[in-house]
């Protein structure tokens, strides 16, 4: 991006008159004159490039699987072939806007395709598994709806699921590769979304395409965001609808954009709850910020879109999803109270670098932290960069103010209750982060220097950005694929809490048990079982405890539960990491078993036992 | 071309999508479905919403699975209050308002006049071709890779015994199945409430196969055990299943 001083006037009509400075192609008719042609660019060589990261990738998950190596090298290398080499395209002058879009639509599908290895014989992250069984249930029943035991409210907002069990419906494709399908496309539109609206509203390809790149770097993208749940679809449609809102404000079909933007609400809004309620945020603070920052093009406001995502809004919780706030309040009090309690002290500050009791390698957390400084750093330049040309525009200040909010959420993830809460706003926020980023300029850096080297610094930053997201947002251990099927003398054979699900499937389908977190998620997903992990109801203490005290037993009958799932790995109490093969030395460290007394209390009761695999013990409770 | 006349395929397979997947094998299901779903309600509905060159390429291509997404929940829940979802309410609802939409796209382009943007010429080279086949290649050798489950060495095997009356019978069902990395040799005991029912050596059950015995328990029903010993420690009890099962009448 040139690195002009523009008027505030200028400003203004560089949004009005996008058209004219990255001319989309003309209009011509069948008499016409032919089409201009089109090279590809560099996209076939980046094509090559990234497909070579991933199967260096690939490498790295099979050795992991084989339990031969767990270096994260190969993750890494293979990472950064995808990342780089797009990003120093990205950050050159020359790409016509047509190969800026490819790239960023190769690297989107190819960041993908690592969650897809990560996972490839069936669902495995906790959201996931709470999600399939919804879609189950929809192919089941044909109805939507179904109370399901895992994470209740998902049932409430049925838009991924929906659209999954059509796609099943329709090919015969099971719920996974439905799933895979679908997310898929919402990853493309993602990226379509991102570059379209830098695009829109900076008037720059180049800085479109920058900011899509940068978008890629936080911390929940790669895998995330990649996973089988309602915030991938809806995220998507919700670029979608800020897409056709800043196109709507500009354009002389206002007509069309309009539909478009209460189409997306609506499939929003039965998509997922917090995305939704960001999109009515996002519109009420747009319709303040035209009233407050530019009271004389108060008509390019969406009040009526602010008025309609509101009122959609409650209706919706106040008809078909009344659960959602019993769901979020606690979290969202929580994390308040926490971030409250942290600032004054009264509670310890969580420990960054500190999760699952893993202490990373000195280079990882040197590149957390270097990742922090890096975006605060680019976000003062772009700032600036936004003030200079864009200060007239509220939507494009609103969408920049995305920063300063982002880097008040990396307080919040000092809290112990708020860092979740913060992380997941991350993807949210970091929407205007990574426009703010995208308008930095970097040809303007080393005016001795050629373009390459600018570009090629640019890259090597945006790179160490995007490991520090991937560092940041997914535990170390679980950055490689796990042994989950394998390979036995020609036989498959799965993990044991996937063969207990196999077991219950055919045995006890569609029960009620109490489990462990993964194997809840595993018989809901596998077994169509109501399974009841976790402390509410606690049935966590009775899955763990050496006795079988009273109150273990009203529980047990209050919540109607026949049949309890002992898993003396303490691993599987852990709904990320509980669904693998357990690790023997020297590739990894055994599993801790909790004590035996927790299996053997149940035989004093003389309970039936019907299922036995050793870490797994099934109890039929009368 | 006019645009009413380039929404007139995505129409015909529309129509012809409905047959296809209501009739045809999985493979031609799949490859028909997914546009059937994901691409023409939006498509159909871009073109109804901005007939012409209102937008670019881009924005079309965008708004094409987005809109047709928006489509399929909202097709969703009148489906859900009346007929079900199920594969054929899908295609046929589909396939209507793909009708309706086409039918809307088609009166606004007339209307409008509007023309569709003329396909850009690609200007392929060999080198291209190259690298993009060399691409095609490298990802489905790492898609081949990550689909095919492989042997570990350093895992915890196991080995699962159940036991599940049989319905209408007075027999129980006792399964050995293995999720260990080298074949085991077993003993397993099965004893009812007075005496010893079966004590058999199994195996060696191969990784990934299952052993399943059927056996008569008594009439009078009571308690049945299973115990499983490895042969090369008799001595101490591997698995241990129970099942309680009521008097046969």
């Amino acid at each position: 991006m040139a690195r002009t001083e523009r008027t505030p006037a200028r400003s203004v009509d560089l949004i009005r008159s996008y058209g004219r400075r990255t001319p989309e192609p003309r209009v011509t008719s069948n008499d016409g004159p032919a089409p201009p042609s089109v090279g590809l660019g560099a996209v076939p060589l980046l094509a090559a490039i990234s497909a070579l990261g991933l199967l260096v990738l690939a490498i790295g998950d099979a050795r992991s699987r084989q339990t031969i190596s767990s270096s994260q090298l190969p993750f890494w290398v293979g990472l950064l072939l995808i990342y780089i080499p797009i990003a120093f395209r990205l950050a050159t002058a020359r790409p016509p806007r047509g190969e800026r879009l490819t790239l960023v639509l190769l690297l989107g599908l190819a960041l993908y395709l690592v969650k897809i290895f990560f996972a490839p014989f069936g669902f495995l992250f906790a959201d996931e598994l709470a999600h399939e069984p919804n879609a189950n249930a929809i192919l089941a029943t044909h109805h939507l709806f179904h109370q399901t035991s895992i994470l209740p409210v998902t049932a409430y907002y049925p838009g991924l699921e929906a659209t999954s069990a059509a796609i099943s419906s329709l090919t015969g494709l099971t719920t996974f590769g439905a799933g895979l399908v679908v997310v898929g496309a919402a990853r493309l539109i993602m990226m379509l979304a991102l570059f379209l609206l830098f695009e829109r509203l900076s008037g720059s390809a180049q800085a479109a395409g920058l900011g899509t790149l940068a978008y890629t770097a936080n911390s929940n993208f790669v895998f995330f965001d990649a996973q089988f749940a309602y915030e991938s679809l809806a995220l998507p449609l919700l670029l979608v609808a800020f897409l056709a809102i800043a196109e709507w404000r500009v354009r002389d079909r206002r007509h069309g954009w309009s539909r478009v933007i209460v189409l997306m609400t609506v499939a929003i809004i039965v998509t997922h709850h917090v995305t939704s309620y960001a999109l009515t945020g996002f519109l009420l603070l747009l319709c303040g910020a035209y009233a407050f920052l530019a009271r004389e093009r108060l008509h390019e406001a969406p009040w009526k879109f602010a008025g309609l995502a509101t009122i959609a809004v409650i209706v919706w919780v106040a008809t078909a999803a009344r659960a959602t706030i019993g769901y979020l309040w606690p979290v969202v009090r929580g994390a308040v109270s926490s971030t409250f309690h942290t600032l004054q002290g009264q509670t310890a500050p969580r420990q960054l670098f500190a999760a699952s009791g893993y202490q990373p390698p000195i280079l990882e957390r040197a590149t957390g932290i270097l990742t922090v400084l890096l975006l605060f750093g680019g976000s003062i330049l772009g700032l600036r960069a936004l003030w200079r040309d864009h200060r007239h525009d509220p939507y494009a200040l609103l969408l920049g103010s995305g920063t300063i909010a982002f880097f008040g959420s990396l307080v919040a993830r000092y809290a112990p209750a708020a860092w979740e809460t913060a992380n997941r706003a991350s993807e949210f926020l970091f929407i205007g982060l990574a426009f703010v980023v995208g308008l930095i300029g970097f040809d303007a850096w080393f005016p001795r220097r050629s373009r390459a080297f600018a570009a090629a610094v640019a890259a090597s930053l945006l790179g160490i950005v995007f490991a520090g997201g991937v560092i940041s947002g997914w535990a170390p251990e679980l950055r490689l694929a796990q042994p989950y099927r394998l390979d036995v003398k020609g036989r498959t054979v799965d993990a044991e809490g996937r063969q207990l699900a196999r077991f219950v499937a055919a045995a006890f389908p569609g029960r009620r048990f109490a489990a462990s977190d993964a194997d809840a998620r595993l018989l809901a997903s596998y077994a169509d079982a109501w399974a009841i992990a976790g402390k509410s109801p606690d049935v966590y203490d009775i899955l763990r405890s050496a006795d079988f005290p009273f109150w273990q037993e009203a529980l047990l009958r209050k919540e109607r539960i026949h049949l309890i799932a002992i898993d003396r790995r303490d691993r599987s109490f852990d709904n990320t990491s509980g669904y693998y093969f357990g690790l023997r030395p020297p590739f990894g460290v055994p599993d801790n078993l909790l004590p035996r007394r927790v299996v053997t209390k149940f035989e004093d009761f003389e309970l039936d036992r019907p299922y036995d695999s050793g870490n797994i013990v099934l109890f039929r409770y009368p | 071309m006019n645009r009413a006349r380039s929404s007139i395929p995505a129409m015909v397979v529309a129509v012809l999508s409905v047959v296809v997947v209501l009739f045809a094998p999985d493979p031609i299901r799949i490859a028909i479905g997914i546009p059937f779903a994901l691409v023409i309600p939006g498509y159909l509905l871009s073109a109804a919403l901005f007939p012409g060159a209102d937008i670019d390429r881009a924005r079309r291509a965008m708004l094409t699975p987005s809109l047709s997404i928006a489509v399929v929940i909202l097709v969703a829940l009148p489906l859900h209050l009346t007929v079900g979802l199920r594969p054929v309410t899908w295609a046929v609802a589909l396939a209507v308002v793909d009708g309706a939409i086409y039918l809307v796209a088609r009166r606004r382009s007339l209307a409008a006049g509007a023309q569709s943007r003329p396909l850009p010429r690609f200007d392929i080279t060999r080198r291209d071709v190259v690298l993009l086949a060399f691409a095609v290649v490298l990802v489905s050798a790492a898609t081949a890779l990550a689909l095919t489950p492989l042997s570990a060495r350093h895992v915890d095997g196991y080995t699962a015994l159940w036991i599940v009356p049989k319905a209408g019978e007075n027999t129980v069902r006792v399964g050995v199945r293995s999720g260990e990395l080298q074949p085991f040799r077993y003993r397993l005991v099965v004893r009812g409430p007075r005496r010893r029912l079966l004590n058999r050596v199994i195996g060696p059950v191969e990784p990934g196969t299952v052993v399943i015995r059927t056996i008569r328990v008594p009439a009078a029903g009571g308690t049945i055990k299973a115990l499983l010993y490895r042969l090369q420690r008799p001595g101490t009890v591997y698995r241990s299943v129970s099942i309680t099962v009521p008097r046969h009448r």
